[in-house]
């Protein structure tokens, strides 16, 4: 179910609704319920795998409770399992092109049969919840005993398909303990949704200048290019902190509250602060269980810098079975690892060279926007075909139109005035604030409603 | 425990959000309303507000080669030449399928004025089993005046139930898109038929609120190629089999009509070159139809190779104004048989 259907406006309010009415003892089996159905309206017979993950998890999570020396090979059981489901769904595709392309350069015969499985949407990211909880409980947490709470915890629908990648201590604390209804927090999760829905409706008016130019990049002249390009930077942050916003303004109207996972990344000055401000859950993930138990920071500059690299590259792949997804993330790796070294070096006072705010800026959103390219493109043959045209343009086909070029204009323009003037605002609207606010949210719906193509688009991480 | 201004206000403000939510749904509607005789998003709700307000006594129930082939007062003109004087109206819409045909014959019937006939038209794409009705939409529009009995045969007869049940629970839910489409229509200048055929800007017969498609452009090369490919494609015509089933919607539509005292008539619209993209197909199609109408003993005006004349046609599917002032005569003389 699409948080941007008119099956969710109807099931939101129902659930919310519901799940209120009932004592409270109720609720969370009652949401499980209710999650299990809004993974079911896509595809029934994937809810055996979420359901089947959850058992075994389960299982396993209470065995290393019970069981102190075996609990290294409980966690392994558990990582296999998850990461077994990961690389069977997501994976073996990859691997099999992998396998018959490297056949095929080595001259070797390979007949290997087509590979077309459905990824079930949602697995990366319950995957993820699944291995922290296992990592966390082997660290020398306590299991959750209740079959109903641990199952709510990857299914809980706000967070289900796409993230925010939940950390199950806090979440289990909130569904222990019932949380009471809190005007305050519902009335912030609509004005979250209104403002979700808003980003959705705009990522999806760049989706057509977007398309266009990826479909055929070697037509793009040097304009279509870029202007493609910044459209996507555009289009991939308003649709996945939409998907967010609506996502934790949903889990607030149900008394909860989950991670945020974006903080005005484009403001960003830095490689390392890009990745606090962008997919917040899911860096704190891979520093926490890829890149700390890899070693982190603590053999060496080179170690480190190889730690990160790796983290990256991985972090790639886990966001699409395909060779440019990880050259993406390693590209952020070595992002990473030359910010790492310049603070290193300025630390140590080696040969620091001050560069002016702006211009660090300038440099990660560049790298930012650059390696966009290759996250948004079908193959890395096409990505090179886009880079030649990024930087030499092309004999150009004139792609994109003067309104599109404006709207993309528009758009960025109003990012950034909104990221950079409205929290320097300071609201007090006290006694108005029924008045305003209602009208503030039904203006960014209105708007939404408005906005909105025929062909509403399938949020961009829902792939993943 | 006591609740702190903060909360007060969001308590004062949760309730304001949800008196707009629950207004929303009745000023949708009424925006709606307002909003149909200037845009062309609603169609069908629009053609059947405007024939419930002023039943006529034949009725043409169709797709759009109706709506766009039939040219009410052209017809009523003809009629009148053989000393008729029946006022005619055509309820059709886009892609229209056998499921709609019935809802509106259901619709037409419970009016307290009936029609003194029903033209039920047949198109192959109807019948093709590639293709699946996606109704939800029309019959949606087709829902008020609210009527139990009309809700009742919607939601059978239509596969997205859920959607439907969507559409009468929260009307802002269907009425949303069509308002939003409306206003961009209205920001843009777009004349209302746009996005029925692509572009006609041409003055049309009929009262000026029914100036839906009719055009006075030729057909071009490029469109025969395109229409009829997307016939041979997205309509399946390519890889024709007859949805028998089908036929049950149609013969509940007669049956319907009858049992309202009302007389029926089938007829096939003309075409351009679509019974020539599966010969074998399309035979297939006019000999069930005919054997339907056999069954039912309703009289069926095939006009399908009536009018081959290139220049009639707007496009493989479509006449054009030329073409449906002179297939005005042929109709007339359906509704007089």
């Amino acid at each position: 179910m699409l948080f941007n259907s008119d099956a969710y406006l109807i099931f939101l309010p129902t659930v919310v609704v519901l799940t209120w009415a009932l004592p409270a003892r109720f609720r969370p089996l009652f949401l499980l319920v209710a999650s299990y159905f809004f993974y079911a309206y896509w595809n029934a017979s994937f809810l055996l795998l979420i359901i089947g993950l959850t058992a075994v998890n389960y299982v396993i999570g209470l065995l290393q409770g019970a069981s102190l020396p075996r609990r290294r090979s409980w966690l392994l059981l558990a990582l296999a399992a998850d990461l077994g489901a990961l690389a069977i769904f997501k994976y073996l595709g990859l691997m099999e092109q992998s396998a018959v392309r490297l056949a095929s350069i080595l001259g070797l015969p390979a007949d290997l049969p087509a590979l077309r499985l459905v990824l079930p949407l949602g697995l990366s990211f319950f995957t993820f919840e699944f291995i922290h909880y296992q990592v966390d409980l082997y660290r020398g947490d306590k299991p959750v005993r209740d079959p109903v709470r641990f199952a709510l915890f990857p299914a809980f629908f706000p967070t289900q398909i796409a993230g925010p990648i939940k950390r199950y201590q806090d979440f289990d604390r909130q569904v222990a303990s019932p949380p009471r209804f809190s005007a305050v927090l519902a009335v912030d999760g609509l004005q979250l949704i209104g403002r979700g829905l808003f980003k959705k409706a705009i990522a999806d008016t760049l989706a057509p200048t977007v398309a266009v130019v990826f479909a055929a990049p070697a037509g793009a002249h040097l304009i279509d290019a870029w202007v493609a390009l910044i459209a996507f930077g555009l289009q991939i942050y308003l649709d996945f902190s939409g998907y967010t916003d609506i996502g934790r303004g949903s889990a607030q109207l149900l008394g909860y509250t989950v991670p945020e996972n974006f903080r005005s990344p484009y403001l960003a000055t830095s490689a390392r602060d890009f990745w606090r401000r962008w997919h917040m859950s899911l860096s704190s993930w891979l520093r926490d269980y890829l890149y700390i138990p890899l070693g982190g920071s603590r053999h060496g500059a080179t170690r480190t810098q190889l730690n990160l690299m790796v983290t990256m590259a991985l972090g790639g792949l886990w966001h699409g079975a395909a060779w440019h997804f990880v050259v993406w993330g390693a590209g952020h790796g070595v992002a990473l690892a030359v910010n790492r070294e310049w603070q290193e070096r300025a630390t140590r006072g080696l040969g620091r060279i001050a560069i002016p705010a702006l211009a660090a800026w300038a440099a990660i959103q560049l790298t930012v926007l650059l390696l966009w390219s290759l996250f948004r493109v079908a193959s890395l043959e096409q990505g090179l075909t886009l880079w030649t045209r990024l930087i030499a343009g092309g004999p150009g086909n004139a792609f994109v139109h003067r309104a599109d070029l404006a709207w993309v204009g528009l758009v960025l323009v109003g990012l950034f005035g909104a990221q950079l003037l409205l929290p320097r605002l300071r609201w007090n609207i006290g006694r108005a604030e029924h008045v305003l606010r209602p009208a503030y949210i039904t203006a960014l719906v209105l708007a939404a409603v408005y906005l909105a193509t025929n062909a509403t688009q399938r949020f961009i991480y829902f792939q993943f | 425990m006591e609740r702190t201004d903060s909360q007060r206000r969001a308590a004062a403000t949760l309730a304001v959000l949800v008196v707009i939510a629950v207004l929303a749904q009745p000023l949708s509607v009424v925006a709606r309303e307002r909003l149909l005789p200037k845009s062309g998003a609603g169609l069908a709700d629009y053609l059947w507000r405007d024939y419930a307000a002023a039943p006529r006594d034949v009725v043409f129930v169709g797709d759009s080669r109706v709506l766009i082939g039939t040219d009410s007062a052209a017809v009523e003109a003809a009629l009148r030449m053989r000393g008729l004087s029946d006022t005619v109206t055509r309820l059709a819409v886009p892609g229209a399928d056998v499921t709609i045909q019935q809802a509106i014959v259901y619709r037409v019937m419970h009016l307290s004025k009936k029609p003194r006939l029903v033209v039920l038209s047949f198109s192959e794409y109807m019948y093709t089993r590639p293709t699946a009705p996606d109704p939800t939409g029309y019959l949606w529009q087709l829902t008020e005046p609210y009527d139990l009995g009309y809700m009742r045969l919607a939601y059978d007869l239509d596969p997205n139930r859920g959607r439907l049940l969507r559409g009468w629970i929260a009307p802002i839910v269907a009425n949303a898109p069509v308002l939003a489409r409306a206003g961009r229509e209205q920001a843009s200048s777009l004349p209302p038929v746009r996005w029925i055929l692509g572009d006609s800007s041409a003055p049309s017969a009929g009262p000026a609120e029914l100036q839906f498609a009719v055009t006075d452009a030729p057909m071009s090369p490029e469109k025969e190629v395109a229409v009829l490919e997307s016939y041979r494609q997205d309509f399946g015509l390519g890889s024709f089999r007859f949805a028998a089933q089908r036929l049950e919607w149609a013969r509940a539509a007669v049956h319907m009509a009858r049992e309202a005292g009302v007389d029926v008539r089938f007829v096939i619209y003309p075409v351009y070159g679509i019974d020539r993209i599966n010969p074998t197909g399309y035979a297939d199609y006019l000999d069930r139809v005919t054997a339907l109408a056999r069954e039912l003993q309703v009289p069926l005006a095939d006009l399908h190779a009536v009018d081959q004349n290139r220049d009639h046609y707007f496009d493989p599917s479509h006449l054009n104004r030329e073409g449906v002032l002179a297939l005005a005569p042929r109709l007339a003389e359906v509704a007089a048989s």
